[in-house]
């Protein structure tokens, strides 16, 4: 089967980017690593594109984790750190960091299976596509969608609670 | 018929969300909702909140989306791809060079067994030895039993398999680079199901311990070190903060953070990245114009952010001034030095101890060297946002 990868790459490419970056969070890792991954399909051509690219998505997330392939990272990080600053303001970044912390440990309070899917639904991917990735049965995706989406939502409002309460 | 249970209900949201994928919900069981939920206030009910938290976690997940970023243009993934090739062609090509090398190293050996053997000095020779001469001195004659033709082939065969040993270990050591970077690769690239996980090569985790710790090795060759004075409290100080007010070091997270990034100006490589220990060291208060006096240098800060603190002190016996700035409750700390205590701190920080990390994984650092001095930020913040916090200070 012919795959025409320029059409594949405009349309999930940010679909990727969004997924790994909930994975590492960490932005600009998160685009390095969705070209990385496109840079290995453009290697192997597998025949279902976008299935294979969040498999290998999913596994170069996880390897990050490892300091090891972390620290060969940061070796080609260092030249987007000297492009041009960008324009928003200190205040808005630390707004938005703070933001984001919360529904990142509201996400990590999730079991990793709730996790994957949650996040996989939210890249694009449709319940056949997320059964093949995770290995559960198409008929058990949505029971287990609607377990994720309560924990978030419940976990975030606990911290916010918790937030809030501390002062 | 019995009440839709909430998965249902998901998936029955979900297919109206996106009815183009068709999967999540077939029409007839579409069908049979609707035809229930028209008749059931329960059910009708529980899809409402259905739709709250669907919302409500979508809402979340956008807060967690990355800021958006112009997508890279397909022609440099294509020359992504491209370097990517060459680098695994050259691979191939030195692990061909090495194995070149260590056949012809045997190849010349065993000519020159063979030349021996047929010119007679060997100890298996065409032509035994035509005379055998006394010996001239008792240490030459005392061999061990040996002939002298032996006792000559033995300290000759020694270095022969020293250098087979060398060229074996050439073989190997290119053959461990070259595994450990197709493992690495082949590892992410091998899709893998459901909750399986797979183990970088040992070989792999072995060549990249072995540059680090070269890495370290030539640090420390370069810099000596100091010894480091002991950690206190510092006192707030300086122009902008209040005179009451009070920040204790223990207010930013200590000990072992990540590195985002490290720059060096004129370089195109950041050093290293890993963990960064901080050595403990004592501050003492300080207002701007006697920090840069001590820095004998501008103080650099992040614009727009207030400053809380300003301190003195010695980081590896160099002048070091810490700055603490902050909005809300986020803590930014700088420390600036000079820039070898960067270095320093990197080697340093090598072989830390690597299970705090966990607790420590809010925690970011990101140094850049300005006029050749480093400036280190430490924030619990995720490094992306250090990051761009960094890229403000003039």
């Amino acid at each position: 089967m012919s795959v025409d990868w320029s059409v594949v790459y405009r349309d999930t490419y940010p679909d990727l980017v969004r997924y790994l970056h909930r994975k590492v969070w960490d932005a600009d890792r998160a685009q390095d690593l969705a070209q990385e991954v496109f840079v290995r399909a453009l290697d192997q051509n597998p025949d279902n594109p976008r299935a294979w690219l969040f498999t290998v998505a999913a596994n170069l997330a996880r390897d990050e984790a490892r300091s090891a392939i972390r620290r060969r990272r940061h070796l080609q990080l260092v030249k987007v750190e000297v492009e041009a600053a960008t324009p928003e303001e200190p205040d808005a970044i630390l707004e938005r960091s703070e933001r984001e912390r919360q529904v990142r440990r509201a996400l990590e309070s999730l079991s990793e299976r709730d996790r994957d899917v949650l996040l996989l639904w939210d890249a694009g991917l449709n319940y056949e596509e997320i059964a093949g990735q995770t290995g559960l049965a198409v008929t058990a995706i949505g029971t287990t969608l609607a377990r994720a989406r309560k924990r978030l939502v419940d976990a975030h409002a606990a911290l916010e609670g918790r937030h809030v309460a501390r002062g | 018929m019995s009440h839709v249970d909430e998965g249902r209900l998901h998936a029955y949201l979900d297919a109206i969300e996106r009815p183009a994928d068709g999967q999540s919900d077939d029409g007839g069981d579409r069908a049979v909702i609707e035809s229930h939920l028209a008749q059931c206030a329960e059910c009708r009910a529980l899809l409402a909140e259905a739709r709250q938290v669907r919302e409500r976690s979508a809402s979340l997940l956008a807060v967690a989306a990355p800021a958006p970023a112009p997508q890279p243009s397909f022609a440099d993934v294509l020359a992504r791809a491209g370097r990517t090739e060459q680098r695994r062609r050259l691979t191939r090509i030195s692990r061909l060079t090495a194995l070149g090398w260590a056949a012809t190293l045997v190849l010349a050996v065993g000519i020159g067994w063979i030349a021996r053997g047929a010119i007679g000095i060997g100890p298996q020779g065409g032509r035994p030895p035509l005379e055998m001469t006394p010996p001239t001195s008792p240490a030459a004659a005392d061999v061990g039993g040996m002939t002298e033709a032996q006792a000559d082939e033995a300290p000759r065969g020694a270095p022969v398999a020293a250098e087979l040993a060398r060229a074996a270990d050439v073989v190997q050591q290119a053959d461990v680079r070259n595994e450990g970077q197709e493992s690495v690769e082949e590892t992410a690239s091998r899709p893998r199901r459901g909750m399986q996980t797979a183990e970088p090569s040992p070989a792999a985790e072995a060549a990249i311990e072995e540059a680090a710790a070269r890495y370290e090795a030539a640090v420390r060759r370069q810099q000596p070190v100091p010894a480091a004075p002991t950690e206190t409290a510092g006192r707030i100080a300086g122009p902008d903060s209040a005179p009451d007010a009070r920040i204790e070091s223990k207010a930013l997270p200590a000990g072992v953070v990540t590195v985002s990034a490290v720059t060096i100006p004129d370089a195109a490589v950041l050093v290293e990245t890993g963990e960064i220990l901080l050595p403990a060291t004592e501050w003492t208060s300080a207002d701007l114009e006697a920090a840069a006096d001590h820095l004998d240098g501008v103080i650099r800060h992040i614009p727009n952010l207030p400053i809380r603190s300003v301190e003195t002190g010695a980081l590896y016996g160099e002048p070091s001034v810490r700055l603490v700035q902050w909005s809300g409750s986020v803590p930014v700390e700088l420390i600036q030095s000079a820039e070898v205590v960067l270095a320093r701190l990197q080697a340093d920080s090598h072989g830390a101890d690597r299970g705090r990390e966990a607790e420590a994984q809010w925690a970011s650092t990101a140094a850049l060297v300005r006029d050749g001095r480093m400036v280190l930020l430490r924030a619990a913040l995720p490094p992306d946002s250090l990051r761009l916090l960094a890229r403000q200070i003039p």
